[in-house]
């Protein structure tokens, strides 16, 4: 159970860092490029990647800002740090072997 | 980030709430906008956000989570504030007297008292304590430095007279500071 979770948090810090590698972004536009990028497959419930967000920025990975955005209303903006960054590399990594491992199951060459 | 920075989050909860509410708020309203720009109606745009949303109540907690302390940090804190309050409390810093110090002056002596058993021995002489006095003016920490009588009670009558002095604090620079003196108490008999 405890390991399942680990998981499914890793996919989420995984895809919020790699949408927030290409800039900062408020949580509904964090949502919007997920849903976008993976062709509605992977629907984030936006409930959810509020505390993940949260619990990004306690880890250092991401820092936010209140600025106003593009309709004039005060919004929280994320973007990744270099720490982010690194963690990115390191999600990246065990997932592409992870993958590629079950891909190897699926398809014996 | 240190699980420091949570405890530190305590100190400014009712902003902390604001700022979950005011992301809420946003999220909620900026999803009803791009709903309706993709053709939605206004009240199937809300219904809509709503459900994409999930509970509010469920998100708030978990940001709480992610950003106050758990359960054992926040006990830890408590604990650890809690000791350096009673260590500072206890320990304020005590002068010797001299240089600076302006001496503290005895505002209301205790006499010591004879035991009866001292008296039946006919015991006289002196019992010089060392003693704090604190910046309420009272006597703590009170240690015999000579000692008169062991036995029949007169060095822990010296003791329990001096608790009951009261003392016009020691000064350094005008303020009260706790200073540490000597005091010596006769037992004479008439």
């Amino acid at each position: 159970m405890r390991a399942r979770k680990d998981k499914l948090q890793g996919t989420l810090d995984l895809l919020v860092l790699r949408t927030l590698a290409d800039g900062a972004m408020h949580g509904t536009s964090i949502a919007d490029r997920i849903a976008q990028a993976s062709s509605d497959v992977l629907l984030v419930e936006e409930g959810s990647l509020y505390p993940a967000l949260h619990r990004m920025e306690e880890a250092g990975w991401v820092k936010s800002h209140w600025k106003t955005s593009e309709n004039n209303r005060r919004a929280r903006y994320y973007q990744i740090t270099p720490g982010g960054r690194r963690r990115l590399e390191q999600i990246e990594r065990r997932w592409t072997a992870h993958v590629n491992a079950v891909l190897r199951v699926l398809k014996p060459a | 980030m240190s699980s420091w920075t949570r405890v530190a989050n305590l100190l400014r909860l009712g902003s902390l709430e604001r700022d979950f509410d005011d992301e809420i708020g946003f999220h909620l309203e900026e999803r009803i906008r791009r709903n309706i720009a993709g053709g939605m109606t206004p009240e199937a745009a809300d219904a809509e956000a709503r459900r994409q949303f999930g509970s509010v109540r469920r998100a708030k907690n978990g940001m709480r989570a992610a950003r106050l302390p758990s359960t054992p940090l926040l006990a830890a804190a408590i604990l650890s504030l809690a000791a350096a309050t009673a260590y500072f409390s206890l320990h304020e810093r005590v002068y010797d007297l001299g240089g600076n110090i302006a001496a503290p002056v005895p505002i209301g002596r205790a006499r010591p008292e004879y035991t009866s058993a001292a008296l039946r021995e006919k015991i006289q002489g002196s019992v010089q304590v060392e003693c704090i006095v604190r910046r309420d003016g009272v006597c703590s920490d009170v240690t015999i430095v000579r000692s008169l009588d062991k036995t029949f009670g007169l060095d822990d009558q010296a003791v329990r007279a001096v608790r009951e002095w009261r003392f016009r604090p020691g000064l350094r620079g005008g303020r009260p500071v706790a200073t540490r003196v000597n005091i010596e108490l006769r037992f004479t008999l008439r």
